[in-house]
């Protein structure tokens, strides 16, 4: 794959939206943030980071045992955003028409039949794949292609996705029984792979404070399709530094273990470095970072604070790294240490 | 102060970053370089310490200043971009890469819709802020502390007089003296000349210059010039001396008494040589009578005689000239008068080389005792001994062995005479002087002298012993130094052998050993010269000083011998004893003489005179020579008592020299004082006895 394959393909239309500007796009989804806290007791950090996957528009993987809040979230993002969403509870059985559509025949009104297309789930702006290492790799495939391309192609028409669109998938780490792993090419179509945590006692009490009674949160919908479309166009207009680009670049070539760079770790357990677009992910979840935090500009601690969930799930670890129960979050703690902060060029300052 | 005022904006900011990045980065690359190059400096004063570094504190200091400038060089050459310095503001300022990527964006052709914010958060960064509080001096305390001790260290170091020091300056000492004795030789080779005869010479002592300006000690520039001065001697003819005096004689006899008569054509007495008399009288043979040429035949006859032993190509010459004359065979005379003018001239030019080797020796040998003196001085005696006898670390009961040297020359003069085989062996004699069974004349005269320096504390209780042995093909002449050093309970001894040539004229070396016991050793010097001319039997003669300095309770020996290497069959063996010497006066041996010593003393002999007239001819002989050298006319021994004032004199006169030390001008006056008042003993008890033989 070449790198201009890798990069995301489908172009954006600035003029979608209203003007955006930084202080506003912070305050959107600080709104945001605020409505979806409503429904989700805790888990800042995983809604951060499916948020800044929204705002690149990209795809989020989540790992996370079951019950942990996963589809209400998107739930409530959606209705945070006004966004349509569908959920696919991916099965061994399920088939990729399940996802994508098919052709029905249909008869019209004067007795003519003719087929016709009906739309899958992934028509939806927002798209939970739950459990998606259940599926078979052939549905699996069929998914890949709608998050690369944000189009299906049923019986050789190719029909765009709509605008946003994210895929948010989760797979359980513990019931690997008869599943099917996400092979490497799958997984790199994820922007960011984020880790559910168990809550913490306080927010579990929330939790069941809050799902045990007969309220429901009332979440409300802060802002519009339009508006996320305008602050995903604000969010690729984020200038960055130029040896940012280059720290970028360093920490991706640092988890090949076959660079000079590479510490130890990465040339002991990983096989398979990550690939250019974890470079993609890391400068563009910088960017999105940057603007939630209210600045214009993207700064190296940006690139950091995402390097782990841009590039965990873009290591291909090997049989050491198994034996020895060495996670790839570790891995790239090592990568972030071999490569610091770029300092200011000048030696002994 | 316009640098010191905050700044206006970010590029403002970033300007006045880039200028205070180059003295900062100057500051932490020299905190980076102290602590290695402070250890560098370091171990380079601590080999100056110990002596392996000279002048090491100037070095240490030099090279600190060298590495600051060079470093502040490069703080202000070195290439040093905005960027940088926006990159270094935004560290300081903690803005979040604001001012580099603003910085980055200004130079963009397509600005962005962010580009205005980027740059006004980079202005809000910058403004208000000043330099030193974004880009402050970095200490680094552990270097800073680290580089203070080394140079604590060093600095103590250097302070802290060290051992080496007296060694450099002792150094310093010795190659100066050792440059000055080389800048001697070569002004002595500037005034040999630049005759053919003395070029050599000349040449040689312009090398030997060199070679001491390459030597780094004296020991090693007295060694070198001994070698050479050897080389030198060696070169000199055996009968160089025998040569010189018949060359001389044969001048002074034309002179006085030319062979051509005068208004007749040749040079005259007064302004021709030899050789042009004898070609002049080549020439005038024609124009004789008969009378005139048996006259001129006795006349060469008698000259021949007096050229034989010592220039017997000569001699033949004038032989073969008064036969030829007597035969009538004018012809035949003139060709061996010419050949005699050419032997003659030879003579003179070898005389020449002879005498411009004999200078360049002696200024060698003026040179080595220079050294000598100097080396003396400035303590080196213990490194020509290879050992260290100093009294503040000697230790009773610990032993420490030394070597010492042993050098001699002697010198004499010998009568011709017949020699007899024969192996012999002289007896030894108490007071250094000997004289061996031998027939025939020969008589032999010696001195020896010794110096040494004395250590603190040190009493001249000590005995030395010293021994001579020869073979007396010819006659020699010795003398010798021996000194022997050592401290409380030492005990030392010193041994060596000369070696001089058959024709009496050599020099001879030796080495000594030394052994303490105890701690300190003993140096033992002593010198040889063996010089006269002829082939007669020699009884080796000479008189031995040892002298050795020990504290009390320390015994010292040493021995200076001598041994002729002419493989002849004679051998003596003399010059032994002086035991109990005093150390400051080692040649209290020689005066030790019996009441009838007598001294070999040509000059006060009756100045022989050559005749050209027959013994058992009529008339007055013709005086063709006067020389002073022993000759087989009167006695040429005479009393010590008769001849010690005018030696005495004479080496009052001697020691007024400038060459020599005070040290050794003491000893020279010490010894004949002392032979003074033995011979007042030996005359006092001489006339004792008289006075007691008479009353009985």
């Amino acid at each position: 794959m070449s790198a201009s394959e890798a990069v995301e393909s489908t172009p954006i239309d600035p003029t979608m939206g209203p003007p955006m500007d930084p202080q506003r796009y912070a305050e959107t989804a600080r709104a945001i943030e605020a409505e979806i806290a409503k429904a989700i007791v805790g888990q800042r950090a995983l809604v951060r980071t499916v948020l800044v996957c929204l705002l690149c528009e990209g795809h989020v993987l989540l790992e996370g045992v079951p019950g942990l809040g996963k589809t209400q979230l998107l739930k409530t993002l959606a209705q945070a955003i006004s966004l349509d969403v569908s959920r696919l509870q991916f099965t061994p059985d399920l088939m990729p028409a399940d996802i994508v559509g098919t052709q029905v025949l249909e008869e019209d009104e004067s007795g003519r039949r003719r087929f016709v297309y009906r739309p899958g789930p992934v028509f939806a702006s927002l798209v939970l794949a739950d459990e998606i290492n259940r599926a078979t790799p052939k549905t699996q495939s069929a998914l890949l292609e709608a998050m690369q391309e944000r189009a299906v192609t049923v019986a050789g028409e190719t029909r765009p996705l709509p605008r946003p669109f994210l895929v948010m998938a989760t797979q359980n780490p513990l019931e690997m029984e008869g599943t099917y792993p996400l092979p490497e090419a799958q997984l790199d179509r994820f922007l960011l792979k984020a880790l559910v945590p168990f809550p913490t006692a306080d927010e579990l009490a929330g939790v069941l404070s809050m799902t045990t009674t007969t309220g429901t949160p009332d979440v409300r919908s802060v802002a519009s399709a339009a508006e996320l479309i305008a602050m995903i166009t604000l969010t690729r207009q984020v200038p960055i530094a130029s040896h940012l680009v280059r720290h970028a670049v360093d920490l991706v070539i640092a988890t090949h273990p076959n660079q000079t760079s590479a510490p130890e770790v990465v040339r002991r357990f990983v096989r398979f470095g990550a690939s250019p677009r974890g470079g993609q992910a890391l400068i563009l979840a910088a960017k999105a970072t940057a603007l939630l935090d209210g600045r214009p500009n993207v700064s190296a601690t940006d690139v950091r604070a995402v390097a782990t969930s841009a590039l965990r799930h873009r290591l291909v670890l090997g049989y050491e790294a198994t034996v020895d129960a060495v996670s790839a979050d570790s891995i790239v703690q090592s990568v972030l240490e071999a490569v610091p902060e770029p300092p200011p060029g000048l030696r002994g300052l | 102060m316009n640098r010191r005022r905050a700044a206006r904006d970010a590029s403002d900011l970033v300007r006045r970053v880039g200028h205070r990045l180059r003295w900062v980065w100057f500051l932490a690359f020299v905190q980076f370089l102290a602590p290695w190059f402070s250890a560098c400096a370091l171990v380079v004063i601590v080999l100056g310490y110990f002596g392996v570094v000279d002048h090491a504190p100037m070095v240490g200091a030099v090279g600190s200043v060298v590495v600051v400038i060079a470093v502040a060089v490069r703080a202000l050459t070195r290439p040093l971009s905005v960027a940088i310095a926006a990159r270094a503001a935004d560290r300081g300022l903690r803005s979040g890469d604001a001012l580099i990527t603003a910085h980055e964006l200004r130079g963009a052709a397509d600005p962005g819709p962010l580009d205005a914010l980027v740059h006004a958060r980079a202005d809000r960064f910058a403004a208000g802020n000043r330099t030193r509080d974004v880009v402050p001096i970095r200490l680094f305390r552990r270097r800073i502390a680290a580089t203070a001790l080394l140079v604590a260290v060093a600095t103590a170091l250097s302070v802290v007089p060290s051992p080496s020091k007296r060694t450099q300056a002792r150094h310093r000492r010795e190659t100066a003296v050792v440059r000055a004795q080389a800048a001697r030789l070569r002004r002595s080779a500037n005034a040999l000349g630049s005759s053919p005869a003395s070029k050599g010479a000349a040449r040689q002592l312009r090398a030997i210059a060199a070679q001491l300006d390459r030597t780094p000690n004296i020991r090693e520039a007295r060694a070198a010039l001994q070698r050479n001065a050897s080389r030198l001697t060696a070169n000199v003819g055996s009968g160089s001396l025998a040569e010189k005096a018949a060359a001389r004689g044969l001048e002074r006899s034309l002179a006085t008494k030319p062979l051509t008569a005068p208004g007749a054509g040749g040079p005259t007495a007064s302004t021709s040589s030899a050789a042009d008399q004898l070609r002049a009288a080549a020439d005038q043979l024609g124009s004789q009578t008969t009378t005139q040429r048996e006259a001129l035949a006795q006349r060469l006859e008698a000259l021949a005689n007096a050229q034989r032993a010592a220039n017997p190509e000569l001699a033949k010459a004038l032989d073969r000239a008064a036969r030829a004359l007597r035969n009538g065979d004018t012809a035949a005379a003139a060709r061996a008068l010419r050949d005699a003018a050419g032997a003659q001239a030879a003579a003179s030019q070898r005389q020449e080389r002879t005498d411009a080797a004999r200078a360049a020796a002696s200024e060698l040998s003026q040179a080595d005792n220079a050294l000598a003196d100097a080396q003396a001085h400035s303590g080196a005696s213990s490194d020509a001994g290879q050992q260290q006898p100093s009294p503040d670390q000697s230790q009773p009961g610990q032993s420490q062995p030394g070597q010492s040297q042993t050098t001699g020359q002697t010198t004499g003069q010998q009568q011709s005479g017949q020699q007899q085989g024969g192996q012999q062996q002289g007896g030894q004699q108490q007071g250094g002087q000997q004289q061996g069974g031998q027939q025939g004349s020969q008589q032999q005269s010696g001195q020896g002298a010794g110096a040494q320096s004395r250590t603190s504390g040190a009493q001249p209780s000590s005995r030395g012993q010293g021994q001579g042995e020869g073979t007396g093909r010819n006659a020699q002449q010795g003398e010798g130094n021996g000194a022997a050093n050592s401290s409380r309970g030492a005990e030392g001894e010193g041994r060596g052998q000369g070696q001089g040539n058959s024709v009496g004229l050599g020099e001879g070396q030796g080495q000594g050993q030394g052994r303490g016991q105890g701690q300190g050793g003993g140096r033992a010097q002593g010198r040889g010269q063996a010089q006269g001319p002829g082939d007669g039997q020699g009884q080796p003669q000479g008189q031995g000083g040892g002298r050795a300095n020990t504290v009390s309770g320390a015994q010292a020996a040493g021995r200076v011998g001598g041994r002729n290497d002419d493989g002849g069959p004679n051998v003596g063996t003399g010059g032994s004893g002086l035991p109990g010497g005093t150390g400051r006066q080692p040649l209290d041996a020689a005066v030790r003489t019996n009441s009838q010593a007598s001294v070999y003393d040509p000059p006060n002999a009756a100045t022989a005179v050559l005749s050209a007239a027959p013994a058992a001819s009529q008339g007055d002989g013709q005086t063709i020579a006067k020389v002073d050298a022993p000759t087989r006319q009167g006695d040429v021994r005479v009393s010590l008592a008769q001849a010690l004032p005018r030696y005495a004199k004479a080496a009052t006169a001697a020691a007024q020299s400038t060459s020599l030390t005070p040290s050794e001008r003491s000893l020279v006056r010490a010894y004949f004082d002392r032979l003074a008042a033995a011979a007042n003993n030996t005359e006092t008890n001489s006339n004792n006895s008289n006075t007691a033989g008479s009353k009985r």
